[in-house]
């Protein structure tokens, strides 16, 4: 079962591709910092050249200039690197985790709407976004304190992204363990999950080959086809969800999804013709209507036995109406 | 399936953000979306996360009390659209009754008159559409006891039958709610709508001008010289006229007729005449006046001018008379030697009778109009005197 997100602070999970520090930090030179630190407008926020040094010697880093563990960045490489970064919004972040005063001030007038208006879409309701961007705040603030040190969030910020972006997720993030918390706290029939649909398969060797058949045809699918059938049928996002968090077209998706449960379905039928069945058998396992095999994937793809948060919500909405 | 789905091993926000705005590097893009293809706790956050980044849309706004009334009884809003359509049915049935007799209807007044009305009508049937307002409203209260005479509707539409002076002054009709009346140039619009006329107004100096209202008629005498026609002469010792009205012209538009009146005739021959050209003296023009074929204008010099095509091309006339020309005039040539200035004389401006766009064939004791008779003009110089001509060139003292 899947647990809550770590709380603040703790929200680091080392990717296997994310390297671990290559290289020693390295010092940035002097005329370069001078400019960063122009472009990154620290002087209105209250941001001293060795603490931008710092961030960014951190950040490049950690995330190895943008190259993959194996990949050793040149001094040029890294320069670049630093170049990318949205300096500004990484300059404020880290004066406010500095707890700089005028930081925070540009803090609020910048994104004190624009934080809310997002908590508020987040949340669906205006009060539960309201609270939800002040507990935000409060967090933001660094009231949490770690090792006698007050930790704010915004020193994990890194400048990839834009601000209100890292914003918004981080919304989104608390809003999904507060639902998660809160629901765990609710009775158990209301989580129960539901029952799981009767395929009409009653051989439990036909039920072990047809499994054993989805995962491997599963396991030959690319990262972005995983998510795709993710996506679509475990978290019932729409296509146009889907194509704008990849950033193509809607149309693209729905012929990718076709194309992907096609080749899935031929897959498992292989798969199972392998194991000994004849052709017609594996088709009846699979059952003549396709949509038998969106079963088979929520049930297989779904690790935890708990729905999906949208589910969840779904249902607890209902429930409360 | 993933180690990286143990509980409490999630991407941090900077990562899911980045991955959102496509700002990973692809190796790192790749191994988020590994991640997140298993992990429906981060997919949830890359979706809420790009939901709060589309606009807000707009709560929406509590319904008026009066929407909420109809939504709630949907009866009576289908009764209510029920009854708004049947009223706009209704009233576009009227409103098609009330043009259908002057769109058949064609009065004729004189033959000569009727190429006229034709011609200078028909391009600003939109003008007078908007400018006119219906007749009735406006003769109403410009009708003087004694100046028109009185009217009695027959049971034909198109056919009236009137008392003449002396009966209707000393007697009432016995209906005297009018309708169909056709009354010369100005008259001939009347229809079912038409408010009763008033039975003591007799014809003898019933002008255009006095139909009018005040303001309509000062702004038409601003630009329209006022011709005198002479109509058939109400026999004094005859007890009825009829008025007949016949259909003879279907160039004219339906829109003219309907709200023809006279200070749409009027407002007609005003924006007609401001399309013409300037007369060759570059003067303002004094006086005008059209039959048809032939458009004749004097400037304020007095010198006269004809024109045979509307009014695009003038011709000086050579002046055969002393003075300035002051008044240009149409008239009916087999009505006028016999009929009294004053009492059997109709006098109507040139203008708008021969803009008409409908005649009136009048038929009563009297002699009936020659349906053949061509008008001719007549000029007024300064000094008084009268000149006729038929063709605009050559004038002939009166």
């Amino acid at each position: 079962m899947d647990t809550a997100s770590p709380q603040s602070g703790e929200l680091t999970l080392d990717l296997p591709s994310t390297p671990a520090p290559a290289v020693e930090p390295v010092e940035i030179r002097n005329a370069l910092l001078h400019n960063l630190w122009l472009s990154a407008e620290c002087d209105a926020v209250g941001l001293t050249k060795p603490e931008l040094e710092t961030a960014l010697v951190v950040i490049g880093t950690k995330h190895n200039f943008g190259f993959p563990p194996a990949v050793r960045a040149t001094r040029t490489q890294m320069d670049k690197f630093y170049a990318t970064l949205q300096l500004p919004e990484l300059a404020l972040a880290q004066a406010c985790a500095l707890g700089r005063d005028q930081a925070w001030q540009h803090f609020f007038a910048r994104y004190r709407t624009p934080l809310k208006h997002a908590a508020i879409a987040i949340t669906g309701s205006s009060s539960l976004g309201e609270d939800l961007a002040d507990s935000l705040y409060s967090e933001l603030f660094g009231l949490t304190e770690r090792d006698g040190q007050r930790r704010s969030p915004l020193a994990s910020y890194s400048g990839r992204g834009s601000l209100m972006g890292w914003l918004r997720t981080t919304l989104a993030q608390r809003h999904v363990d507060h639902h998660r918390r809160t629901n765990r706290e609710s009775p158990l029939e209301d989580t129960e999950p539901a029952s799981t649909s009767s395929l009409p398969i009653t051989s439990p060797d036909t039920i072990h080959q047809l499994q054993a058949a989805v995962t491997a045809a599963l396991q030959t699918l690319t990262l972005e086809d995983r998510f795709l059938l993710s996506a679509y049928f475990l978290d019932q996002r729409t296509l146009l969800q889907i194509a704008q968090l990849l950033r193509v077209h809607e149309a693209t998706i729905s012929r990718r999804l076709k194309r992907l449960t096609t080749n899935v379905s031929k897959q498992i039928l292989k798969h199972l013709q392998s194991a000994g069945l004849t052709k017609r058998a594996a088709q009846e396992a699979l059952g003549t209507d396709p949509r038998d095999l969106t079963i088979n994937l929520r049930n297989l793809l779904q690790p935890s036995p708990s729905p999906t948060f949208l589910h969840q919500t779904t249902t607890a909405d209902t429930k409360q109406s | 399936m993933s180690q990286l789905l143990q509980p409490g091993q999630h991407l941090d926000p900077d990562q899911l953000n980045a991955f959102v705005e496509h700002a990973l590097p692809e190796h790192e893009r790749l191994a988020t979306l590994a991640h997140i293809s298993e992990c429906s706790h981060c997919r949830q956050i890359v979706f809420l996360s790009q939901q709060a980044q589309q606009p807000i849309t707009p709560l929406p706004q509590p319904t008026p009390a009066w929407k909420r009334w109809f939504n709630s009884t949907p009866a009576l809003t289908l009764a209510a659209a029920s009854l708004a359509c049947a009223l706009v049915a209704v009233s576009l049935h009227l409103h098609h009754i009330s043009q259908s007799p002057a769109v058949s209807s064609k009065a004729t007044l004189s033959s000569a008159l009727s190429p006229t009305a034709e011609r200078i009508i028909e391009p600003n049937q939109k003008s007078m559409e908007t400018a006119a307002p219906p007749l009735a409203a406006r003769t109403k209260p410009q009708l003087q006891p004694g100046t028109v005479p009185p009217a009695q509707l027959s049971s034909q539409p198109n056919k009236v039958t009137r008392p003449t002076t002396d009966t209707l002054s000393t007697a009432k009709p016995s209906n005297p709610q009018i309708s169909g009346v056709s009354f010369g140039a100005v008259a001939s619009n009347t229809n079912a709508n038409s408010a009763p006329l008033s039975p003591q107004q007799p014809i003898a100096s019933h002008n255009a001008a006095d139909l009018a209202p005040a303001s309509s008629t000062k702004a038409l005498d601003q630009t329209a010289s006022a011709a005198t026609l002479s109509l058939a002469p109400t026999q004094s010792s005859s007890t009825n006229e009829t008025v007949k009205v016949e259909s003879s012209s279907p160039q004219i538009q339906p829109a003219a007729r309907t709200t023809g009146g006279l200070f749409a005739l009027r407002t007609n021959v005003n924006a007609k005449r401001l399309a013409v050209a300037p007369l060759p003296s570059n003067l303002a023009t004094a006086t005008t006046i059209s039959n048809g074929h032939q458009t004749l204008a004097a400037d304020t010099a007095g010198t006269l001018y004809l024109s045979l095509d509307a009014g695009r091309h003038w011709t000086p006339v050579d002046q055969q008379w002393t003075g300035k020309a002051i008044l240009l005039t149409l008239v009916a040539p087999a009505l006028s030697p016999a009929a009294p200035p004053n009492q059997q004389q109709t006098a109507v401006h040139g203008a708008i009778a021969a803009s008409s766009p409908q005649t009136t064939k009048i038929t009563d004791a009297a002699p009936p109009l020659p349906a053949t008779a061509t008008s001719s003009f007549q000029l007024t110089t300064d000094s008084g005197a009268v000149w006729t001509s038929l063709e605009g060139l050559i004038w002939k003292p009166r």
